[in-house]
């Protein structure tokens, strides 16, 4: 049965198995999709700390797919898992497969995205997305010299840090009156679907000066349909500091982005849930928020894998 | 591919329950029309409900608990200045606040007189520079008189203040925004704007540590222009 699920796993649900197949000192990782670095680095550097602290670990994708993290959960329940370690698929899906995971004695350790009840998971660590947003809507107003019109890209609507992204620019940019906002969007998240929506949204609006978008794949997506339609100046911000947003900074494509550390996020979650599995508790406060930096072509240079290089 | 990782007896009923999950999933209807032409105010911000009234909140709690915790708490802010202008890190340990460590700025609760020698009312975002005393004409840190008023400093220096308390980001960003504005209802609409310059002032309040930053920026809860 072990044998068939991995089978499944591997050929299904396009997991990663990294481990022996022994509950004893394991630790599962669950996040998003990695086609989306951000998730990706996520993954790579909860696995390479939990290494470190002598557990097997056994790495999962849901696709932002609530039915799949909640079969990736059994999995995990199934196999006797000392921890999860997730960026969880909804807000208010991801509550009930924790509850299962509680009560068969697993801790969740969640990262990046928070899910809206407490005391289920022992951590909630997630980036500042208010702070976050506020530092990159105020870096669009500047780019765009207080005026002119705009498109926004949002996130996918199960997630919190969509709506807290959203608040946080407009918080920023509602105090300018002459920014105006012509159309608003949902792109999920997603670089190919950023693009769809930009091409309908630039036949609309041809003139607009500025897109802001709820993270770095949109701005991605945003940017290369505006390129197709010969209006690469388009001011573009984005949110996450991923490394092919870092590279258009620094190639004159789009002008700036938040970092979130998410690798350390990744790490710390993985250090807490070793202190919890070894003492039965962390000694910090469930919900941690961390603060995120400003990209821009001053900085970017120093941008690598979602961590700032001194 | 449901039915290799689902559980044998259960099988069908987990394929029929799971497709219909499915099925109700593809249908939800996700909002995709053009709000841009709404007006401040009437985005629809995924999560934000009414369940949560963070002007009550902050009401409840501003005299009885906010104001008398800024009193006990604050330092002299040429104390902290002088420790803050040479490692920040120092200053941190010896007087500042947060509620964990890592990824979390400092918050300093302060209280100092001066006089102000500049007066910024151009952006919605005001500050007064403050020389504070003994003078040389020369502006040592800023107080925010709103009507915008940046960070979230009252929040995180009150220790009586958790995330974990709150249900998620929104809730507790909009408690900071609370906070800023009962401040600038009550303590700073009441300042006499076009008046300051020149003028000798006292306050409490908290800075915070922030990136790249010239001069602190003080979010006042109590001042006093005289």
């Amino acid at each position: 049965m072990k044998r068939l699920i991995a089978f499944a796993a591997v050929l299904c649900l396009l997991l990663t198995v990294s481990a022996a197949f022994a509950g004893d000192k394991l630790m599962v990782i669950i996040t998003p999709s990695h086609d989306n670095p951000f998730f990706k680095s996520e993954a790579v550097g909860a696995e390479k700390k939990a290494k470190e602290l002598g557990y097997d670990t056994l790495v999962l994708v849901h696709d932002d797919d609530a039915n799949k993290q909640s079969e990736l959960f059994d999995t995990a329940i199934a196999r006797g898992a000392k921890a999860i370690i997730l960026d969880n698929a909804g807000a208010d899906a991801t509550i009930a497969p924790m509850k299962r995971a509680k009560k068969a004695g697993i801790p969740s350790f969640l990262i990046d995205r928070e899910v809206n009840v407490t005391g289920l998971a022992v951590a909630q660590i997630v980036s500042n997305n208010y702070q976050g947003a506020k530092l990159g809507g105020e870096e669009f107003v500047k780019l765009m010299g207080e005026k002119g019109t705009y498109v926004e890209l949002v996130g996918r609507e199960s997630d919190t840090n969509a709506g807290i992204r959203s608040q946080g620019y407009h918080d920023v940019i509602d105090q300018y009156p002459d920014l105006k906002m012509v159309a608003r969007q949902s792109a999920n998240w997603s670089q190919p679907e950023a693009y769809e929506k930009m091409e309908s949204i630039i036949q609309a609006n041809p003139d607009i000066k500025g897109v802001i978008c709820g993270n770095d794949t949109m701005a991605m997506g945003a940017m290369a349909a505006l390129k197709a339609a010969g209006k690469g100046n388009v001011i573009v911000v984005g949110f996450d500091g991923s490394n092919d947003v870092r590279d258009s900074i620094l190639a004159g494509g789009i002008k700036a982005t938040v970092l979130q550390p998410a690798y350390r996020i990744a790490q710390m979650a993985v250090e807490q849930a070793d202190a919890y599995v070894k003492n039965g508790k962390t000694n910090l406060p469930e919900k941690q928020l961390m603060d995120c930096v400003l990209i821009n072509k001053d900085n970017a240079r120093k941008l690598e894998t979602f961590a700032m290089q001194d | 591919m449901r039915i290799m990782s689902g559980l044998g007896g259960t099988l069908m009923s987990l394929v029929t329950l799971s497709l219909f999950v499915f099925a109700l999933a593809s249908c939800t209807i996700v909002p995709d029309e053009d709000k841009g032409t709404k007006k401040k105010g009437e985005i629809d911000i995924y999560f934000v409900s009414d369940d949560f009234n963070p002007d009550a909140f902050v009401q409840k709690i501003w005299e009885a608990k906010v104001v008398p915790y800024f009193n006990e708490k604050s330092q002299p802010v040429t104390d902290v200045l002088s420790v803050w202008a040479i490692d920040q890190e120092a200053a941190g340990k010896q007087f500042g606040y947060r509620e964990k460590a890592e990824g979390s700025p400092w918050n300093f609760l302060v209280r100092g007189e001066g006089s102000i020698v500049d007066v910024n009312t151009e952006s919605r975002a005001s500050t007064v520079g403050v020389d504070l005393e003994p003078g040389d004409g020369k502006a040592d840190l800023v107080i925010q008189i709103g009507p915008v008023i940046k960070d979230s400093g009252i929040r995180d220096s009150l220790e009586f203040i958790s995330f974990t308390d709150f249900t998620n980001q929104l809730e507790f960003a909009r408690l900071s925004n609370a906070f800023n504005k009962q401040v600038h209802t009550e303590v700073l609409s009441k300042l006499d704007r076009e008046n300051l310059l020149g003028k000798d002032v006292s306050f409490i309040g908290v800075f915070t540590q922030l990136q790249g930053t010239d001069l602190v920026r003080v979010t006042p809860v109590v001042i006093k222009v005289n």
